[in-house]
């Protein structure tokens, strides 16, 4: 065997020699093993004689070139995946087509014509590769573009290089007016951005970072950010930030603090959390010793209001006094509604002389309300207790004296004020 | 600098515009998809000008193919587009989407050179038909930076520079790019003599 036709059969490629009469003069091993067609049948004919399918295709007109002009040509494998019909053993025993690169290349013949050489390589593992690959990143970009929530990738300059269509929504920006933008301008705090980009770029993530993001629009909204560091296609890292929108989570907490702190009747703070103020409000007087009233305060004869005119009036003529007593009290002032018909209120800086006045004030209120109900008007009293903080006392003895004190205005007659102005027993 | 005479100037574009003209056909026959390809215009200069017109209309990085040829004339031809652009017309070809993968792959890498190879073999397959030269092409080969595949501004400064500007139009995708043929001393004398003597045979013609 010739040392050229052992070098051919070495190559782990096809190789085909034509001359310049289109006759095939080399066929290594490689293409007998995967054509099934022997040197000594390939050698002598032409392309076409082996395989009637390859006439009139690129392959053939890259033949030609090369034979009739010198042109050498490059079949690709995206455009031409099988241009001879060649197969291979696989791993399960059966034989698979094989995808195939091929060039051809215009050589100069024997006789001074041209003659070509014909190269085929089997890409089938990096054409799966590719595809694999391919499907991988589409896979992962619907992922991204389908996201609900608004995700971005920034460059180490700050710069964002992509952003989602839920990205888009929340910044109120086109995705073409936000690649390359300054990823810290679309804040109210540029600084904020700036750090928990250096975190994340110094510890590979920064998490829960609360933003405001400002939108063309001039609304803004509350979003918690993820900063995470990723290594890009080109090596060089960048930031993936995901934010959730919590505007919504936001307002929802603000309300349920409302509703769990308010009486929905009223508007007046509930007695739940009466209670916890006032708690806090002793113990700030006690503190520094500053004195502090509390008054209960019932509406007089209010079950036959209910009774008669209805529960609908009874709540009206609570609105009302509610509002009466918002309106005489000053805004440092806690009104509560402990229950029923029973509010109570926390005046700080203010000794039994003042409660005295302020009481009968709001006696006087309430007495000149007229509530419109359905037949005529109605009018109600109240009685007033009030007590004055004994240093050190609890709040649960402060309202029991304040307690106490309403009792014996509803004893001493209704529609009166009573403020236990007793000192403490205890020298403070 | 040699010098073309205004009917030398449109010869060279004629052909060029039949050679991309043929290109663009048997691309779209390939990919059954319709591809416009024109060379609305041609300058002939040495290659430090080249050099610099290429620097100073396509910033950037650039991506190209390159052949060399030699026979009755010597010389090395290529197609250049911006290096986002060879992207995005691979990708247009192969119906790949704009997003998937960041790097052009090796197997479209593969397609590009193919296509650089379509369009550089009909021009040199035009040119020697029409000026019946003979000269045989090499393989295409892939470069990337600016001149360094194109040795445009290196020490061997004679010969003459084809500095076509071209369009490339597929689907919606409009690229502009160049189309450069280097000829050596010699090469450029054949080239110019068979041009004029083709000139003379269609005048008399």
């Amino acid at each position: 065997m010739s040392f050229e036709r052992l070098l051919l059969d070495a190559l782990r490629v096809g190789v085909v020699a034509l001359g310049g009469d289109g006759r095939i003069s080399h066929w290594n091993a490689w293409m007998a093993e995967t054509s099934g067609v022997d040197p000594s049948h390939a050698c002598g004919r032409r392309l076409s004689d082996l395989f009637p399918q390859t006439e009139g295709t690129a392959l053939a007109d890259a033949v030609d070139g090369a034979l009739r002009r010198g042109l050498s040509s490059v079949l690709s494998h995206n455009l031409h995946p099988t241009p001879l019909p060649l197969t291979r053993r696989g791993p399960d025993g059966r034989r698979h087509a094989i995808d195939q690169s091929i060039l051809v290349r215009a050589i100069g013949g024997e006789d001074g014509s041209n003659g070509c050489l014909i190269q085929v390589t089997d890409v089938s593992a990096a054409a799966r590769r590719e595809d694999h690959l391919r499907d991988i990143a589409g896979y992962s970009r619907m992922l991204f573009e389908v996201g609900v929530d608004p995700l971005a990738t920034i460059d180490r300059d700050g710069r964002i290089t992509d952003v989602n269509p839920a990205f888009e929504t929340a910044a109120g920006r086109r995705r073409g007016d936000l690649l390359g933008f300054p990823f810290g301008d679309l804040f109210s705090d540029r600084g904020e951005v700036a750090s928990a980009l250096a975190t994340a770029l110094t510890d590979g993530a920064a998490t829960d970072t609360p933003l405001r993001l400002l939108r063309t629009d001039g609304t803004s909204i509350d979003v918690l950010f993820n900063f995470t560091v990723f290594s890009g296609p080109d090596g060089r890292e960048g930031v993936f930030a995901s934010a959730r929108d919590v505007t919504e989570r936001l307002k929802a907490a603000r309300e349920l603090e409302i509703l769990a702190t308010t009486d929905s009747l009223t508007g007046l703070v509930n007695r739940r959390y009466f209670l916890e103020l006032a708690e806090k409000e002793v113990e700030r007087a006690n503190r520094y010793r500053r004195s502090l009233a509390l008054f209960t305060l019932d509406l007089d004869h209010f079950k036959r209001i209910n009774d008669t005119l209805g529960h609908g009036a009874g709540d009206e003529v609570l609105r009302r006094v509610a509002e009466t007593c918002r309106e005489t009290l000053r805004g440092a002032d806690t009104i509560g509604r402990l229950g029923g018909e029973e509010l109570a209120i926390l005046v700080p800086e203010t000794g039994a002389d003042g409660a005295i006045r302020l009481g009968e004030r709001l006696r006087s209120a309430i007495a000149g309300l007229t509530v419109p109900v359905r037949r005529g008007v109605v009018r109600v009293t109240t009685s007033l207790g009030a007590a004055i903080l004994w240093p050190d006392e609890s709040l649960e003895d402060f309202l029991t004296r304040s307690d106490n004190a309403l009792y014996e205005a509803k004893r001493l007659g209704r529609n009166r004020v009573s403020v236990d102005c007793r000192v403490s027993p205890v020298k403070g | 600098v040699i010098g073309l005479t205004a009917d030398e100037q449109d010869m060279v574009t004629e052909l060029m515009n039949v050679g991309v003209g043929h290109a663009a056909a048997a691309f779209s026959r390939m990919v059954g998809e319709e591809i416009r390809m024109t060379v609305p215009s041609v300058e002939v200069c040495d290659r430090a000008l080249a050099g610099s017109l290429l620097y100073n209309r396509l910033p950037g990085v650039l991506g190209g193919v390159r052949q060399t040829f030699d026979g009755a004339m010597t010389g090395l031809a290529a197609l250049i587009f911006p290096e986002r652009q060879s992207l995005q017309i691979v990708r247009t070809v192969l119906r790949h989407g704009d997003y998937p993968l960041e790097e052009i792959s090796e197997l479209e890498e593969e397609t590009f050179l193919e296509i650089g190879n379509i369009v550089l073999n009909h021009c040199l397959g035009t040119i020697a038909n029409t000026l019946d030269l003979t000269c045989r092409s090499s393989l295409p080969q892939p470069f990337y930076d600016r001149d360094t595949g194109l040795a445009l501004t290196d020490g061997a400064a004679d010969g003459i520079v084809l500095f076509l500007h071209i369009t490339f139009s597929i689907q919606s995708i409009d690229s502009q790019g160049y189309l450069v043929f280097l000829l050596d001393m010699a090469g450029a004398e054949t080239f110019l003599n068979r041009i004029r003597r083709h000139i003379d045979q269609l005048l008399q013609g």
